[in-house]
């Protein structure tokens, strides 16, 4: 039968639908048998969260005109959240980048001028002319580079070769700094390996689910999805939610738990107090895998040296933990009774004891899930630490339903960032810059001379900031991020860094972001499926697309641009003296040459990409280069895996990846992990073991003991409210990839302020209207909402950061864990008073 | 065009209100019901803004537990 058009795409909706749902409809088959499609479906992961869908992409006549949830997917079988709806729609916003922009006044550069189109030839030539000067004059550490955890696994892997070992410089940080930093600090800490030892299969599996800090309903919907049904046919599954305010995930809690901010750290020790006076405790586990620390205590909050507040910490900094024994850990958090953390955490005691027995019943799996909440906190580190040591206490913990699992909030925090080492202080494969061990063996991979890598960690994000507002770095290259969206304290310390006329900052995006409009030279930026790419996801899972269609205008990728620029120096230029003259045949070569086309890069020829179908594709990178420059860098790369000094972090070939929908590492002979460090899942552990650690030495995990410390800026008389920032459903982070159809600007209500009622009646304020928010560093304007999906508690406001127009991070104070270095966006005082 | 296909969850015991519900408003159709108390829905509207406005309110209606995105088809030669 003769079909429309419409008809027909429309069919397809409701088949793909009905799948997914298990369904099959009838006729419905029959009619899409019939007609001809000439869409073209190829897997690639969603561009957004950490949680790692894989989508279809439909691409006809060069464009994508279509996404549909992937089917074979085990992360999210077929389905989306309504993010989902704007990924056909990310690649063609009106305002999408096409040509480099830098800023004249009569043709020549001026920091003061108008954004003006260049070549990229003329925008490589300022950016090399101002690096060699910064070199010439400060040497590495006034060049540095802000990366991100939306970066592909290759563009990272380049990022970091040409910073740490081409420029010699570990002024390398991700945006990931801000939101997983404090897990990442808290799994070595822990375990001695970064990223989780379960995987979304214990979604599947555990009794009771335990959110600490995070509202998985709107910020992971399709994990939430498969969460709450388990919740709903599971009998006897239970869903805890802690929270410092009441959101969308409370809906399907047995228990919703509200806490005064910061106190989930006394929450926690209670915890584990209950859990040893009840002698619930895995007496077995415990003497087998686990060993016992405390840690270094009033550590102070990460700010500026000077800071009043660094100045009265006792130990500021300081992460080191000593060996203790049980009876110490014991007595270590005896005084967090239930009367002691109900009266600090304002949580009633019948639910702290059901949340304390949920842990300590032997007989019920606990899944612990958070995200933000928990990670952005000037006491990250140890948050993420506590809830380690009650799930060892039990020895709940890398087994079907039982286990801790971080979230992460981008697609590749975890594959790009944290796998890669695109930190300040890491190398691939949990290799750090401070051991002299693992710089030798990076060197000796990459065929450089030894001493090539600097030993010092370099500015992370937060540093990088400061730093160039203090003129000490002076070359800032940002892809892939917002940071003058994102990132805290926007008036004191970024904005003014940026703007300094010394400096030269040159931002790489897609869209003229917030960040873009703030550079020197904007560089426009080819995006997910118009490049090759892989990312990995917070369940270890590594997943690769191909390239889909092309970039608009000039738009090159990020993995494009850092190798085209490493052309640009010659080793000579950047290298001292000495070091030449252990590798003279290294000299005149370009850091191209040294880096990229030193026989392993290059090492797989041009080729066709082609899927089990038969279409081809496009690889711009492969064409321009002229070899598979992807293959070549992902390939050196897996050999930090395979070979390096921290086994566990295996890697599968790059040829397999395309294939499948994912890997989850380690992968070895083949096969995916599901459960680390538990025998019969990880080849790691060896027979009869049961259970190993091998992160450690010692194959133990560790429980480190860490008190409740009050938070770095608390409301008092003036500043009489705490303020909570975060993100809403509907939007991605800053919002330059969901806010991009202008019609939405106006259909699309602006951010809120959430507040409660009888808060805003004390201001004279009501639903709807107009107020200002101020704290000690800036002041935003935002519309009352006392109702709405978020309910905050008495003296607490909300406000997320999607919305550009409201720069919410002008508000927000630049406090650190002082271990992690990651900010804590979720507690500052403010005022509220009437616009 | 635009069109979407939408897996809807229904609080239990709430699918046939839903269906009902969902069925007045404008660009919507419920194609199926499955046991389990899930809607296959699609969306239709002639543009992204009446596309976004039409899922987020499909997200806020009661008794919706989860509304999920399927298969979304937007026309590239209608796009400003």
């Amino acid at each position: 039968m003769e079909q429309t058009r419409r008809e027909f795409i429309k069919t397809s909706a409701i088949a793909a639908t009905a799948s997914a749902a298990g369904m099959t409809l009838p006729g419905v088959s029959q009619a899409l048998a019939g007609s001809r499609d000439k869409i073209r479906w190829d897997k690639a992961p969603c561009r957004y969260c950490g949680t790692g869908c894989s989508e279809l992409v439909g691409t006809q006549d060069g464009r994508v005109v279509a996404v549909q949830g992937d089917p074979d997917a085990p992360v999210n079988r077929g389905l989306n959240c309504i993010k989902g709806y704007f990924l056909a729609k990310i690649l063609y916003g009106a305002d999408r980048l096409q040509q480099p922009l830098l800023r004249k006044t009569n043709g020549r550069y001026d920091k003061e001028g108008e954004f003006t189109p260049v070549s990229w030839d003329e925008a490589f030539d300022i950016m090399a002319e101002k690096w060699k000067a910064a070199l010439r004059e400060k040497g590495p550490t006034a060049v540095g580079m802000f990366g991100s955890g939306q970066w592909t696994v290759w563009e990272g892997y380049a990022a970091v070769k040409l910073m740490k070992a081409g420029l010699r410089s570990n002024n390398i940080d991700p945006n990931a700094r801000h939101c997983m930093a404090s897990a990442v600090a808290a799994f070595i800490r822990a375990f001695g390996s970064d990223e989780p030892m379960g995987v979304y299969d214990d979604l599947e599996h555990a009794d009771t689910f335990v959110l600490w800090g995070s509202n998985m309903a709107e910020m992971h919907p399709i994990l939430w999805s498969r969460l709450s049904d388990t919740r709903l046919t599971k009998p006897g599954c239970e869903v805890m939610v802690l929270s410092t305010y009441q959101h969308r995930s409370f809906e399907l809690a047995d228990e919703g738990i509200l806490f005064t901010p910061q106190t989930d750290l006394a929450i926690l020790n209670y915890i584990a107090n209950y859990i040893i006076e009840n002698e619930a405790y895995d007496r077995d586990f415990i003497d087998k895998h686990v060993s016992f620390h405390r840690t270094a205590t009033d550590i102070g909050y990460g700010l500026r040296p000077e800071d009043p507040r660094e100045q009265a910490a006792a130990n500021p900094g300081v992460g080191k933990f000593d060996a203790i024994s049980f009876e110490e850990y014991a007595e270590s958090v005896r005084e967090y009774t239930l009367d002691y953390v109900h009266a600090l955490s304002g949580v009633p005691k019948r639910q702290l004891e059901r949340l304390a027995q949920a842990y300590a019943d032997p007989n019920r799996k606990v899944m612990s899930l958070w995200t933000m909440g928990m990670n952005q906190h000037t006491r990250g580190s140890w948050v993420n630490g506590l809830v380690y040591n009650v799930h060892l206490l039990m020895g709940k913990i890398s087994e079907p339903g039982n286990g801790p699992f971080s979230l992460t909030g981008q697609p590749s925090a975890c594959g790009t960032a944290r796998e890669v080492g695109t930190f300040a202080h890491r190398l691939p494969a949990d290799l750090v810059v401070m051991k002299e061990a693992h710089r030798d063996f990076a060197e000796k991979l990459w065929k450089l001379p030894q001493g090539t890598l600097p030993g010092k960690p370099g500015y992370h994000a937060v540093l990088q900031s400061r730093m160039l507002n203090d003129g000490k770095l002076n070359c800032y290259w940002a892809l892939c991020t917002n940071n003058m969206q994102a990132g805290p304290n926007i008036n004191d310390e970024i904005l003014p860094g940026w703007r300094k006329p010394e400096n030269f900052v040159v931002v790489s995006d897609p869209y003229p972001t917030a960040s873009a409009m703030s550079a020197d030279l904007v560089l426009p930026t080819a995006m997910w499926v118009e490049k090759e790419g892989a990312y990995g996801n917070a369940e270890r899972r590594s997943q690769f697309w191909r390239q889909q269609v092309q970039p608009p205008g000039q738009a090159r990728s990020d993995l494009w641009q850092i190798v085209e620029f490493s052309k640009r120096f010659r080793t000579e230029e950047v290298w001292p003296a000495e070091l030449l003259d252990k590798a003279p045949e290294l000299r005149g070569k370009t850091l191209y040459e040294i880096l990229f086309t030193n026989g392993q890069v290059d090492a797989f020829p041009k080729q066709v990409v082609v899927d089990e179908a038969g279409n081809r594709y496009d690889n711009d990178e492969m064409e321009h280069f002229g070899f598979y420059l992807q293959k070549g860098l992902y390939e050196e790369y897996r050999r930090f895996s395979l070979e390096g000094p921290k086994p566990g972090h295996e890697l599968g070939e790059f040829d397999h990846y395309h294939r499948v929908r994912g890997l989850r590492w380690p992968v070895i002979d083949g096969k995916e992990t599901l459960w680390r460090y538990r025998e019969g899942y990880d080849p790691h552990v060896p027979k009869g073991a049961g259970v190993r650690f091998y992160g450690n030495p010692d194959g133990r995990a560790r429980i480190i003991s860490a008190p409740y410390e009050p938070p770095a800026e608390v409301p008092d008389a003036e500043y009489d409210l705490w303020l909570c920032t975060g993100r809403v459903l509907e939007h991605w982070h800053t919002g330059s990839m969901t806010r991009r159809v202008p019609e939405l600007h106006r259909a699309q209500p602006n951010a809120l302020l959430y507040m409660h009622e009888a808060d805003a009646r004390k201001r004279n304020l009501r639903r709807g209207m107009a107020a200002r928010i101020q704290t000690r560093r800036g002041e935003v304007t935002a519309t009352v909402e006392t109702r709405g999906r978020n309910k905050v508690p008495e003296g607490l406001v909300f406000i997320a950061f999607f919305d550009e127009g409201r720069l919410v991070n002008k508000l927000t104070l630049d406090a650190t864990c002082p271990l992690s270095k990651e900010t804590d966006f979720k507690k500052c005082a403010a005022k509220v008073v009437a616009a | 065009m635009n069109i979407s296909g939408v897996l809807v969850t229904a609080s239990p015991g709430r699918a046939n209100h839903l269906q009902q519900r969902l069925e007045t408003l404008t660009g919507v159709e419920v194609h199926a019901q499955t046991p389990a108390g899930q809607l296959v829905v699609t969306v239709e509207a002639e543009s992204d803004e009446q596309g976004h406005e039409a899922l987020g309110s499909l997200e806020r209606l009661e008794h919706v537990q989860c509304a999920a995105l399927v298969y979304h088809y937007r026309d590239p030669v209608e796009e400003a």
